[in-house]
């Protein structure tokens, strides 16, 4: 049963490059705004929990939080969302300049040598875990492994890579309108200009 | 540039630490995993609305028509969804097996797959190959994450 709950366990590993892949699709069609692809898939996130909040409280499952509760809650508790928002931005827009697997190696060195110092340090309520030679072992590999995934390999600057700005001041139209917000199509990108 | 985009990564992966320290103690006072997740969901959506007031209001970024996103295909639209599977399972799989396999197993599925995404150009990413130099960068960063999780 064990070796199922690993494979399950594998497999969730593998949603957030299977989720920066389809946001960055996303991206393409949405004249190539990594902020609104972000905003769409929150949005649908939203959504789902907003049904799993419903019927778990309607069922019982997990109560919903009581007002003593919520009062309870510390301001930087409600914080958490915006480096939610940032680490779907980042896996939209990094992945596409450096590659998923030095993307994510570093993601993984960051999240673990994070965690090693939150241990370290007690940080959230947490048991001290105090810096040992393990742990030191540990953060080397890592971040000697993330390093050598960064390694060579020749930057590949496609046409669709042009940063937003240089295609902008490329197009003098466009940036009139950007100038003007009151036009009713200003800020909006016409079909041909969607990147490929 | 690159070593900018990579350092970008990394402090991104280390504030997800403090994120999960946010999350874990809104689950505490509330006792309630889910609504810990829906609201870490509706402030991340909050501010990318902000966000995305700003970026399209000073033209850094254009927002497309409604012919545009009636093109788009339904899977484009799941990336949200999907990712509330991850969360669910950050809470739910640990109970089962574990801290140190749970952690073991995530990294494997994410250092994989996203080498295997590279190596195949999958979605439209540049192709990467495998070779000797990022295979023993993977199994130096998995022998790390098992190391940690053992002392």
């Amino acid at each position: 049963m064990s070796i199922l709950y690993g494979l399950v366990t594998f497999l969730a590993g593998t949603i957030l490059t299977v989720q920066s892949g389809i946001n960055g699709q996303l991206r393409k069609k949405v004249c190539g705004n990594p902020v609104l692809a972000s905003f769409f898939s929150f949005t649908g996130g939203v959504l789902v929990l907003t049904l799993v909040l419903a019927v778990t409280s309607l069922t019982g499952i997990l109560p919903f939080p009581t007002p003593a509760m919520l009062h309870s809650t510390r301001w930087w508790m409600w914080t958490g969302g915006f480096v939610g928002a940032g680490l779907v931005l980042g896996s939209i827009v990094l992945p596409q300049k450096i590659g998923f697997a030095s993307y994510f190696s570093m993601l993984v060195a960051g999240q673990l040598v994070g965690s090693v110092a939150a241990d370290a340090m007690g940080l959230f309520g947490s048991d001290v875990h105090p810096l040992n030679a393990g742990r030191i072992a540990g953060v080397i590999c890592l971040l000697a492994g993330a390093l050598l995934v960064q390694k060579k390999r020749p930057p590949k600057t496609t046409s669709s890579e042009a940063s937003p700005k240089a295609a902008e001041e490329a197009d003098p139209d466009n940036s009139g309108a950007a100038a003007e917000p009151n036009s009713s199509d200003a800020g909006l990108c016409r079909r041909q200009e969607a990147r490929p | 540039m690159n070593i900018i985009y990579s350092a970008v990564s990394f402090l991104i992966g280390s504030a997800t630490t403090v994120q999960s320290g946010m999350n874990g103690q809104m689950k505490l006072a509330t006792g309630n995993t889910v609504f810990a997740s829906f609201t870490n969901f509706i402030v991340g959506t909050a501010a990318l609305a902000a966000v995305l007031v700003f970026v399209a209001v000073r033209g850094i970024y254009r927002l497309p028509t409604a012919p545009m996103l009636r093109e788009t295909k339904w899977w484009m639209w799941m990336g949200g969804p999907i990712g509330v599977l991850y969360i669910m399972s950050l809470v739910v799989m640990p109970l089962l097996i574990g801290y140190a396999s749970f952690f073991s197993m995530l990294v494997a599925g994410q250092l994989i797959s996203s080498v295997a995404a590279d190596h195949t150009g999958w979605l439209g990413i540049p192709v990467q190959r495998i070779d000797k130099t990022r295979l023993l960068g993977v199994v130096l960063l998995f022998a790390g994450a098992v190391i940690i999780q053992h002392t």
